[in-house]
């Protein structure tokens, strides 16, 4: 593969499943399940958020995921072990030092705000205000907040470096072996044991330390978009049955919904383990469609496409405050839900994108985040090595 | 009587040679700690204690592997003659070996006080206990610096065998005797952070005791005008 080139349906795939993350992360707010729990939660909600929202929330990250583990293992064949450590030090864990600071920071500051001037606060605020009001102060529970898969990323990192110690790559010509139905049966199957140890549907693993069933979880899919390069026909084999994908994992979704009453029912033991396996296998179903329709549909690119994936990486990192900001104040506005997110969304957006181009695009930082700074030439970007 | 090593390139190779050697092993530690990490990070009592305690053997394991695998292994296959045909002098191989052991070992060392000291200031706990691990993380590595400087200075895998552990031993009664020590016992269940001058002093001693291990084993080793 020429340096130059790009996998542009990854790189679309990647940028894709980031902003579906703003999407996410605004759309909480008009969610029903997370109103106890989400502190910009509005008194406005509706159960299509939950459908809609939490149906993303199934394969967004494990896709997000298998993109990673593929351009792990492309930075490993060009560049060698030290050169994917460099890079991933460089592109991971350099940003996440820097902007983890700055991003707990601001959304303690906001939501602290919030909890006392907030004329229609949310449950989560209501009790802030009443914790404010006894200890003088928020309480602090740092985590990584939204950047939690920056952490997971660089966990994997160091664990490509231990099965590549292992000479484990040699399981990947087995795999490539392997009947086409194999994988998409068996592959859910053991993930479910991973998501039966936690709450339906999953919740971010923001703690500091490592959660054993993220590990395995997301580390599944990473191997699996690691396995995609390593045997380039994988995706190719699965394809003929892409609709199928799509409707099992459509299937699956509407039965998880159903049988656990929108995710408010956790069920006792054996219930819940059901739900994690319908979980499990909507979940993979969906990504595996995404990928193959994403290498049908997306491998291509233009200017604009080319500089949204260059952008998400850095609206990810600064959304989330930029988002409370907006919620916290349309809280105390009286809007139809639709509207609200309507306006958060696009808002959100709008200065995301407009402080990437022109703080980010040009500068150090946008080097940090997408490799060498943008040549212009007739205002359209030169393609960049990845 | 020269301290130093006479190419820093070979001291290089010869601490990736021996990174390289180690390495496998050394991945299977990694992977075992980021187990024990997330056994801790569970939150469960009883997967906490088990994590905590996988954290410690692991740290105790791969400190006498790597001395085992590194040093002693090394004179019982008799690799020392291939080591003598290269461009390099006794002090080379020194600071070769003295550099590798202590890189290989503090990969894990800071993988695992990190996550130990990460996992009581991101929890309830009490912070307090952030001097405790200080403490006993920096014993570890006396304990491990002392085992080290020992293999490369005396060439009797009894008096290193006694020497591992012995200071093993010591391990347990340490944990015992700092958990009642003025400035430790007082804090271990508030949330204050009180570097106290006696805390502050075993630390220095701690430090003081590495440092002379390593320039006690650097000065015999500089005596020396051959391999033999």
């Amino acid at each position: 593969m020429q340096r130059e080139d790009r996998l542009h349906y990854m790189d679309n795939l990647r940028a894709l499943a980031m902003l579906a993350g703003v999407v996410f992360h605004a759309a909480l707010a008009y969610s029903p399940l997370m109103h106890p729990i989400w502190p910009t939660a509005d008194t406005g909600h509706a159960l299509i958020v939950d459908i809609v929202a939490w149906f993303f929330h199934l394969f967004r990250m494990p896709l997000f995921f298998v993109v990673s583990g593929f351009f792990a293992a492309l930075l490993v064949n060009n560049r060698g072990m030290a050169g994917f450590f460099r890079n991933r030090c460089a592109r991971v864990l350099l940003p996440l030092l820097i902007c983890l600071p700055l991003i707990i920071t601001s959304l303690h500051w906001l939501t602290a705000e919030a909890a006392v001037n907030a004329a229609q606060p949310s449950p989560v605020l209501i009790w802030l205000r009443a914790y404010i009001a006894e200890n003088g102060a928020m309480p602090y529970a740092p985590g990584w907040a939204h950047l939690w898969f920056l952490f997971y990323l660089m966990l994997f990192t160091v664990l490509v470096w231990v099965v590549s110690a292992f000479e484990l790559a040699r399981f990947s010509k087995k795999i490539a072996t392997l009947h086409p139905a194999i994988l998409p049966l068996a592959f859910p199957l053991l993930l479910t044991p991973a998501l039966a140890g936690v709450t339906v549907p999953w919740s971010a693993p923001e703690f500091f330390l490592p959660s054993l069933w993220a590990l395995f979880f997301f580390g599944a899919y990473f191997a699996l978009g690691y396995q995609m390069f390593l045997s380039t026909a994988l995706l190719e084999r699965l394809r003929s049955r892409s609709s199928l994908w799509l409707i099992g994992g459509l299937a699956a979704y509407a039965a998880l919904f159903w049988l656990s009453n929108g995710f408010i029912s956790q069920g006792n033991a054996s219930q819940h383990f059901a739900y994690a396996l319908l979980e499990a296998y909507a979940g993979f179903w969906l990504t595996l469609w995404c990928l193959i329709t994403a290498k049908q549909w997306l491998d291509s690119s233009n200017a604009l496409m080319r500089w949204l994936a260059d952008a998400s990486y850095w609206v990810y990192l600064i959304h989330l405050p930029l988002l409370f900001a907006i919620q916290y104040r349309l809280l105390d506005v009286t809007m139809h839900w639709t509207a609200k997110f309507a306006i958060a969304l696009m808002a959100t957006l709008a200065l995301s994108f407009l402080s990437y181009q022109l703080l980010v695009r040009h500068t150090v930082m946008g080097k940090l985040l997408n490799g060498r700074v943008p040549k212009k030439r007739h205002g359209i970007d030169v393609p960049k090595a990845i | 009587m020269n301290w130093l090593a006479s190419d820093a390139g070979m001291v290089r190779k010869l601490i990736i040679k021996d990174w390289q050697v180690y390495q496998k092993q050394l991945a299977g530690y990694v992977a075992a700690m980021l187990l024990a990490l997330s056994l801790v990070g569970m939150g469960t009592p009883w997967m906490a204690s088990a994590g905590a305690l996988l954290l410690l053997v692991l740290l105790l394991v791969v400190g006498t592997y790597a001395i085992q695998s590194s040093i002693m292994a090394e004179r019982k296959q008799q690799t020392v003659p291939f080591i003598m045909s290269l461009p390099v002098t006794p002090m080379d191989v020194y600071w070769g070996k003295l550099l590798a052991n202590l890189i290989i070992y503090l990969v894990p060392f800071v993988l695992v006080v990190g996550g130990l000291l990460a996992l009581i200031l991101t929890t309830p706990r009490p912070d307090g206990a952030v001097i405790w691990v200080a403490v006993v993380a920096m014993f570890m590595l006396v304990i491990f610096c002392i085992s080290l400087c020992v293999a490369i200075a005396v060439d009797s895998e009894g008096w290193n065998v006694f020497t591992m552990l012995a200071l093993m031993t010591l391990i347990g009664p340490f944990m015992y005797w700092i958990s009642g020590f003025d400035g430790i016992t007082q804090y271990l269940k508030s949330d204050d952070i009180v570097w106290s001058a006696p805390v502050i002093a075993l630390l220095s001693a701690e430090l003081a005791v590495i440092i002379i291990a390593i320039l006690a084993t650097s000065w015999l080793h500089a005596r020396k005008t051959s391999f033999l």
